[in-house]
């Protein structure tokens, strides 16, 4: 069955002074597919999406969505016109309660003549929560009493619950265990099954190829190419990537010879590193 | 290990401690000077202090929450005083409660106005314009005089004191709970790009904000002057010493603002400063101490509440 067209973008583009971040870029999204966009570092992925979710405005181009344009102001505004992000860094607030961040920016729902309904919105957030499978964690706890994956968790239900038509991932799965990334594919695959579109952002090739149907790749803020996942295997996509071609090593190949030559030796050592929230002495 | 980290998820663990802290705080002094310190009645007496002073650090917390300053409060505190003591002659006690309210807000909106649209520092608008308000408040002490009649001290006093403050703590409490307003100051101070990324009109709440904290000060003086009955203006920046106590109590509530309760904290821990003082004084120490004290536990206080970074650069 063919799909439908979700998404188009035409010539979108954007300038940071003298950096051309993202060059005229137009492509096209599907109706049911994870969608992912690779590149290196600085290659316009992350500018490409921000400006799809309202975090930057568009430098120029266009942006369509079921046939109107989207021009989204914030991340809100991008909500309500069916566009959602979870971003790489953190995206929930300290100090709010759970259901605050879930409902920020959009609390109106919630507003009955100026005030604010909190036991609704916790109500609401807590059935949303357990949907996910996530009853452990408290709408009415503020949320600094969570580590960053259960943080990280309430963003994905926060972007997800309202079922937007365009998801976007955004190097999310670099800060997740194995527990929440199979959370966060299982949103992805529910989404893909509602006919609506992933738009998947990793640098881990291995997860791009196991979940996406169609890979599009951009370079220095340039279109490459769009290619189906069944054609193209890990090395290609490295060659997409760089614009060479690859050989095993893609990060570094000019390691000192004696690194090369003395293979076991430790050549860094991290004992006991923690960082209260995000990396647990007991997992180093 | 289970029940201790249960019990610091509970939204009350904050509050517990700090109710703790208390009791320890009158033991040591109850037990240093057993005659002179810590009667029931006089535990009123340092509630009676620590409220007029929470009030002022409710307002304070709207601001320093967001990672602003307000360092004109002291200079409001003055001038809505003198409002207190001129309107109350000409229109009674409704002047008395309405003229301090209405000049902190406009004080409020002035220092909103002015850090929203000069793009200047918090600290430095607020310290500029607290120059100003002191001026006026020699203006206003020829015209209002610098003392409250007699009829109008009930606020100075059981029950009305704790009717206002309780008041005052309510609307503080509410707004931080049921309106948006309280939300985005919270979400400003934690990261004000995400913030504004969802959608938040980051300079309309914070000018609100400053609205808000002199418009608490506001009712603060009305408390302020029925205690102390008489007020003389301030110029030369002496006002800057009416900034800290309240202050203080906002540090207290930003600290344990992560338990949820930041107004119990606010007033709990202007409880304990004001026992402290009273301690030192039961002591026999001189009432200089009272400086020493507050810049001692201010310091402790930001340094138990900042999160200080080794190797981080501190400006």
């Amino acid at each position: 069955m063919e799909q439908k067209l979700l998404l188009h973008a035409e010539k979108i583009d954007k300038r940071f002074g003298p950096t051309h971040a993202v060059n005229e870029v137009s492509l096209d999204f599907l109706e049911g597919e994870v969608h992912a966009l690779i590149g290196e570092n600085g290659s316009g992925k992350s500018t490409f999406t921000n400006m799809l979710t309202g975090i930057l405005p568009i430098g120029s181009g266009t942006f369509t969505l079921m046939g109107h344009d989207v021009a989204p102001k914030n991340q809100v505004d991008a909500n309500h016109q069916g566009i959602a992000i979870v971003v790489q860094e953190t995206g929930t607030l300290g100090g709010l309660s759970v259901a605050d961040n879930m409902f920020l920016g959009d609390e109106d729902q919630f507003i009955r003549r100026g005030i604010k309904d909190t036991a609704a919105m916790n109500r609401k957030a807590q059935e949303l929560l357990d949907a996910y499978g996530l009853g452990y964690i408290k709408a009415t706890s503020i949320i600094d009493n969570y580590d960053f994956e259960d943080r990280k968790l309430v963003e994905i239900v926060k972007s997800t619950w309202f079922d937007p038509a365009v998801l976007v991932i955004d190097e999310t799965t670099t800060a997740l265990s194995q527990k929440g990334r199979d959370k966060l594919f299982e949103v992805m695959d529910h989404v893909r099954e509602l006919g609506h579109c992933v738009i998947f952002i990793s640098h881990d090739m291995g997860e791009v190829l196991k979940m996406a149907d169609r890979i599009s790749i951009l370079r220095d803020g340039d279109f490459v190419t769009t290619v189906n996942r069944e054609d193209v295997d890990e090395d290609q996509l490295k060659t997409l990537m760089v614009g060479r071609q690859m050989d095993d090593h893609y990060y570094r190949t000019d390691y000192p010879d004696y690194a090369r030559e003395q293979p076991g030796e430790t050549a860094v050592s991290v004992r006991g590193v923690t960082v209260p929230g995000m990396i647990d002495d007991s997992l180093v | 290990m289970e029940l201790i980290k249960r019990a610091r998820q509970s939204q009350w663990y904050g509050v517990g401690l700090l109710l703790i802290v208390t009791a320890l705080v009158w033991l040591v002094f109850k037990a240093m000077c057993p005659s002179t310190f810590g009667d029931p009645d006089q535990l009123l007496t340092y509630l009676q202090t620590g409220l007029i002073y929470a009030v002022g650090g409710c307002g304070l917390y709207f601001i320093v929450v967001m990672g602003l300053w307000d360092f004109s409060i002291g200079s409001v505190l003055v001038l809505s005083c003198l409002m207190a003591i001129g309107f109350s002659q000409s229109m009674g006690i409704l002047g008395l409660i309405v003229a301090p309210i209405l000049c902190g807000a406009l004080l409020g909106a002035a220092n909103g106005l002015a850090y929203i649209k000069l793009r200047i520092p918090s600290l430095i608008v607020t310290v500029g314009l607290s120059l100003i308000y002191e001026s006026l408040s020699v203006f206003a002490s020829g015209w209002s005089g610098t003392r409250l009649g007699d009829a109008y001290k009930m606020f100075g006093s059981y029950p009305w004191n704790l009717i206002l403050a309780v008041l005052a703590f309510a609307l503080c409490t509410f707004i931080l709970k049921y309106t948006k307003l309280g939300t985005y100051v919270n979400a400003i101070g934690a990261n004000e790009a995400t913030a504004k990324n969802m959608g938040v009109n980051v300079d309309k709440y914070k000018f609100l904000a400053f609205v808000l904290c002199s418009t608490f000060v506001g009712i603060m003086a009305i408390l302020y002057i029925g205690y102390g009955t008489a007020q003389t203006p301030m110029t030369g920046m002496l006002s800057q010493s009416l900034n800290f106590k309240p202050l203080m109590g906002t540090f207290f509530g930003l600290a344990f603002k992560k338990y949820g309760h930041p107004v119990a904290a606010i007033i709990i821990g202007e409880f304990i400063i004001s026992m402290m003082f009273a301690g030192f004084v039961a002591l026999g120490m001189p009432v200089t101490i009272n400086n020493v004290v507050t810049g001692a536990t201010l310091l402790a206080i930001i340094c138990i509440t900042t999160k200080r970074v080794k190797g981080a650069v501190v400006k």
